[in-house]
């Protein structure tokens, strides 16, 4: 790749992963000047023991922690106002955000409110209106995310905040952390992670430092996805189950750490168009809009290739490594890309049962919604073609058919 | 505000106790080794006079400290950092970190590499005693358990293998 004239790259996160990673977590909270955090979490981290594990990594540190595991799927705007009374009355000067996706936009929200006034909750809405830095953000991973948690990106309700202050100050991804996996929400973490990159690593705006990040992401997702789920569904005994834990843990933490560089890509290129037309086919609630992303990706990638004549043939190299990419000639390698993407869909279809869909069909969507979903993204964006190409693709991903040339 | 709860989570006694009494050892170990193995009296040698360093977890975990003096003997000084002047501090950074090291988990090259580990003072000095401690593991450790704690086992003569070791041993236990 060339090198662009300019290009800017923002992660402020700090990543710690891996073996003890939680042990760490004292040290870097001190080098945040934060001594009193908050873990804000759902009832399930401390039914599994997650909390009790971040309790330990804490022993001798001398530091006092405070829980709120009250998090629930309706939490909103009253959970928030609860949240800032606790986190200013009892003194805390950090969040230590724990789980995925809805805990984690509200330990943002909240953030945003104690880190100023309560007022900023409303003036703080919409994109880069956040103008100061916030307190300690912790983001510690306890499944598979969608990778959005990394990202400056919050939503509570019809509340939608953007900055890049949003972005967590440090993310703790433990493999202690990581819950059982329950597959459809492992396959639909992964799905958005892999759109995200991929759509990213080919941008029409070359990237230099977003594209060593997918290239990361996507060679993750698609060497570890594939085990992960064969593993969680296969039927086995108690024995057989202990015997695979190890590898399953290193294949799961894999998949969240594809996932967390997938948000740092999010944060700093523009969205694709598999990804706008994901989440607008996801709005109604009837489809996970992760899970059509995926299944719109190969379609989205098949038409900047095919219909706008750009050469993307260099994505088959992050999904199948050096080896596989230099032995395939260069006329064949956006093809086998293609492929190597229908065929994880196909396979996590069998593997789950056909509970992940290859179409949109097999997701619910019908055909007369098409028509609003194109609509809903080429009304975002001033491009004439944008709604031919929006419905081009999704008629695709609706029947499952390859777009040619 | 059910949902709320403090938690002060507790030390840890009986791995501070196990830390102690390791740490204790080793520092004696390496006093003995400097008046027995000539690799570590060659590494004392490079020192300068009065270089003391220490081992430590963060935040007041504990510590060994030993010193070389003005005649270039090397002596165990306790477990009391502050007491004295550093030139080395090596500080894992947290006790965890220390108890992988010292239940050889982890080797100091890998606690290294994890970013377990950090330095005040000269790296060239901190160095020589990350070489000093390997050797002074492989004294003290049957071979399969200090293949884990060293970054490569060396190969030594027989003699310093068992009279050496020997000698390191009782030096250690006498502190002589």
């Amino acid at each position: 790749m060339t090198l662009p004239d300019r290009f800017e790259f923002f992660c402020p996160a700090k990543t710690a992963s891996g073996f003890k990673a939680l042990e760490h977590l004292p040290g870097d909270l001190e080098a945040l000047n934060a001594r009193r955090p908050l873990i804000i979490t759902d009832p399930s981290s401390t039914r599994e023991g997650r909390v009790q594990q971040i309790a330990k990594a804490f022993r001798t540190s001398g530091l006092t922690l405070g829980v709120y595991d009250g998090i629930g799927p309706d939490a909103g705007m009253d959970t928030v106002k609860d949240l800032f009374d606790l986190y200013l009355d009892r003194g805390f000067d950090a969040i230590l955000a724990l789980g995925s996706g809805p805990t984690v936009d509200l330990a943002k929200v909240v953030n945003i409110a104690v880190s100023g006034q309560p007022e900023d909750l409303n003036r703080c809405q919409g994109v880069d209106r956040i103008d100061h830095p916030l307190n300690p953000l912790v983001f510690i991973p306890a499944g598979s995310g969608t990778g959005t948690e990394c990202a400056g990106e919050a939503s509570l309700g019809d509340r939608t905040y953007c900055s890049a202050h949003l972005i967590p100050d440090l993310v703790t991804i433990d493999p202690r952390m990581i819950g059982d996996p329950a597959p459809m929400r492992i396959v639909s973490g992964a799905m958005a992670a892999l759109t995200h990159a991929a759509e990213a690593y080919v941008c029409p705006r070359p990237h230099p430092f977003a594209e060593s990040y997918a290239q990361l992401a996507i060679g993750f997702v698609m060497a570890h996805l594939l085990d992960v789920v064969r593993a969680v569904m296969a039927p086995k005994g108690k024995m057989a189950r202990l015997a695979d834990g190890f590898s399953l843990k290193k294949d799961r933490l894999a998949l969240v750490n594809a996932a967390c560089m997938a948000g740092y890509v999010y944060a700093n290129t523009p969205r694709g168009l598999a990804a706008r037309l994901g989440q607008a086919a996801g709005r109604g609630g009837e489809v996970d809009p992760a899970l059509a992303m995926g299944i719109l990706l190969p379609c989205a990638l098949e038409y900047h290739a095919h219909r706008q004549g750009r050469d993307l043939s260099r994505i088959l190299r992050p999904m199948v490594g050096l080896e596989r990419y230099c032995a395939t000639p260069a006329g064949q390698r956006f093809a086998a890309a293609m492929g190597s993407l229908r065929h994880l869909g196909n396979e996590l279809f069998v593997l789950t049962e056909t509970a992940v869909p290859r179409t949109l069909e097999d997701a619910g969507l019908t055909r007369n919604a098409l028509e609003a979903v194109a609509q809903s993204v080429a009304a975002q964006d001033p491009d004439e073609d944008l709604a031919r190409a929006c419905r081009t693709i999704l008629e695709h991903a609706f029947d499952g058919r390859p777009l040619t040339a | 505000m059910n949902d709320f709860r403090k938690i002060t989570p507790g030390g840890r006694p009986f791995t501070r106790i196990y830390l102690n009494v390791m740490l204790w050892f080793v520092g004696r170990a390496i006093q003995a080794a400097a008046r027995q193995d000539p690799a570590v009296k060659r590494e004392f040698a490079q020192l300068p006079e009065g270089f003391t360093f220490t081992l430590t977890a963060a935040p007041d975990g504990p510590s060994m400290v030993v010193s070389k003096d003005e005649t270039g003997r090397v002596t165990y000084l306790g477990r009391r950092p502050a007491n004295h002047p550093l030139n080395v501090k090596l500080t894992l950074k947290h006790m965890e970190g220390l108890f992988l090291l010292f239940t050889f988990r982890e080797s100091t090259a890998t606690a290294t590499a994890r970013d377990r580990l950090y330095v005040e003072g000269s790296l060239a000095e901190a160095c020589a005693v990350v070489r000093i401690l390997d050797i002074v593991q492989v004294y003290l450790l049957p071979k399969p358990v200090a293949r884990l704690a060293v970054k490569r086992y060396p190969r030594w003569s027989f003699k310093r293998h068992a009279w050496d070791r020997t000698l390191v041993l009782l030096r250690t236990v006498l502190g002589v």
